[in-house]
């Protein structure tokens, strides 16, 4: 297999941008990350979104974007595991470089989450659980992980403080990102007295509806130089992907998430490095509950002490693994299925040094992890710095 | 009497009755499936009706069909037999509700789907 490199990336500020389509988040996000590559055509493109049906009752997505982004005949596909669908992309459009098949592939993923009511919009979201034995009787996505959260606190002594802590930490990151939705520092008792959503969980444990969409070029590392100029090489060496059972109450442990620690396993052993080798990581904190229980599924730390190791500010931007320098799902928002493409960004602008504000000092291995559903798949991906 | 959808009809046995099945290692599968992993055949069986809260969690924002129930609580139970469900627990101050509280599952309504407002029926536990 060939080595693959990142060679230009596409965001834009994300938030509830009423004024524009899924195709205009998309085509902006395009356009800004093959200009960055400064690439003139594309060989292909796989693109994450959730459910462009519900939220934008648009299916047959990959005809529609590679349409307005100019690039028709090119082959694209839009791809599905819930929130971590982009990542899916990360991997194809991964797979399909690294076979020989392509050199020029455009990965991302677009999210238009506000055209709907908030109703609709948990409605849709619900539907990455088991719609007939979870949903039918009445638990939400955000009470998923308030269970996983309520059981993590009787097991492990895990405190409220500790799931706060990790929200104001994102949002300290995510005041230093311009492309954050919500870019402001919030204090441990403004998460700890926001509107109640489900017990323990309050408003700002939660990540946010969010529009938008982030976009990742790939090619061959070997031809990485014609594109990078100035830039090091960012290289993908470690793709991991699992899957667990699709209703939480089926897992034989609710406090772990048992697709995170495989697919980080395949990922660490395709690159040959284990937890202790990763500079930083974005995870999914799509609930702050779920960076605790990712950063122990991960190896970085053990189980049970991901809220003590987030209290003592080990997954600061100064701490010992910082985590989330983006601001997370949490500050920066979570516009579903594109959060991983978004990952990937946030991975490669540190390893590249242009993560302005927040930028980490001299990072040379990051990790990105994203997940779908209550943690039915998760996708870790591990990019160097050659 | 209102037609029913056949995607609610094909549910009922599950819903109304706990119809489970059991694969020759004794693993408890809820629903049934169309195959298992540990053998050709699953033995039919009902589940336990009894059980306890392993988890829990008070539902404040929710979606439209349950949105004039908040705040109500929801629990991951495992029955007496190992099995587990997810089901609303009713009938209960949703401030006594505890890890290891004793429940009993029962047949209640669970809500009004779609515009003709069809009554969809399923378990709830409550304390036992």
């Amino acid at each position: 297999m060939r080595e693959v490199a990142v060679i230009g990336v596409g965001i834009q500020k994300w938030g509830e941008l009423w004024n524009r389509s899924i195709r205009d988040l998309f085509v902006e996000s395009a356009s800004k990350a093959m200009t960055d590559a400064g690439v003139d055509h594309i060989d292909s493109m796989y693109i994450g979104c959730m459910s462009s049906g519900l939220f934008a009752a648009q299916e047959h997505l990959a005809s529609v974007l590679a349409d307005y982004l100019g690039v028709t005949p090119a082959a694209a596909a839009r791809v599905e595991t819930a929130c971590a669908s982009s990542s899916l992309a990360m991997r194809l459009g991964w797979m399909e470089v690294a076979s020989g098949l392509s050199d020029i592939v455009l990965i991302g993923g677009v999210e238009k989450m506000t055209d709907v009511t908030g109703e609709e919009a948990t409605f849709a979201l619900a539907s990455a659980a088991d719609t007939e034995y979870e949903g039918y009787n009445g638990v939400t996505f955000p009470g998923l992980y308030a269970m996983m959260a309520r059981a993590h606190m009787d097991r492990y002594g895990t405190t409220l403080e500790q799931l706060s802590q990790v929200a104001v930490k994102n949002h300290a990151n995510g005041a230093l990102n311009p492309d954050a939705q919500y870019p402001f520092k919030v204090t441990l008792e403004q998460v700890m007295n926001s509107t109640m959503v489900a017990e323990p969980l309050r408003l700002l444990h939660c990540s946010p509806i969010t529009d938008g969409a982030a976009v990742v070029i790939l090619c061959p590392a070997d031809r990485a130089g014609e594109f990078l100029k100035d830039r090091p090489r960012v290289v993908v060496t470690g793709s991991g992907h699992a899957t667990d059972t699709i209703a939480l109450h089926s897992r034989e442990d609710i406090t772990w998430l048992k697709a995170t620690e495989v697919a980080a396993k395949r990922a660490y052993d395709m690159a040959g490095v284990g937890p202790g080798d990763i500079d930083f990581a974005e995870v999914h904190d799509c609930f702050t509950i779920a960076e605790i229980i990712v950063t122990e599924a991960l190896g970085f730390f053990e189980r049970g002490q991901g809220g003590p190791a987030a209290e003592r500010g080990d997954t600061a931007r100064e701490g010992s693994r910082p985590v989330n320098t983006s601001g997370g799902l949490k500050s920066k928002g979570h516009p579903v299925g594109a959060t991983g493409a978004a990952q990937i960004i946030e991975v490669t602008r540190q390893l590249w040094g242009e993560a302005g504000d927040r930028q980490l000092p001299n990072p040379r291995r990051g990790l990105a992890q994203n997940m779908g559903g209550s943690g039915g798949s998760t996708l870790v991906h591990i990019l160097e710095r050659r | 009497m209102k037609i029913r959808s056949p995607r609610y009809n094909r549910e009922i046995p599950q819903r109304y009755r706990l119809e489970a099945a059991k694969d020759v290692e004794g693993r408890i599968y809820f629903p049934p499936r169309v195959s298992y992993p540990g053998g050709e055949k699953a033995e039919p069986i009902r589940l336990s009706n009894r059980g306890k809260v392993i988890t829990y969690t008070v539902i404040h924002v929710a979606p439209a069909e349950y949105s004039d129930l908040t705040p109500y609580p929801v629990g991951i139970i495992e029955l007496d037999d190992g099995a587990r469900i997810t089901a609303q627990i009713a009938d209960v101050d949703p401030a006594k509700v505890h890890i290891g509280m004793r429940v009993k599952v029962e047949f209640r309504l669970l809500r009004a789907e779609g515009e003709e407002g069809l009554l969809c029926y399923g378990y709830k536990v409550v304390p036992e």
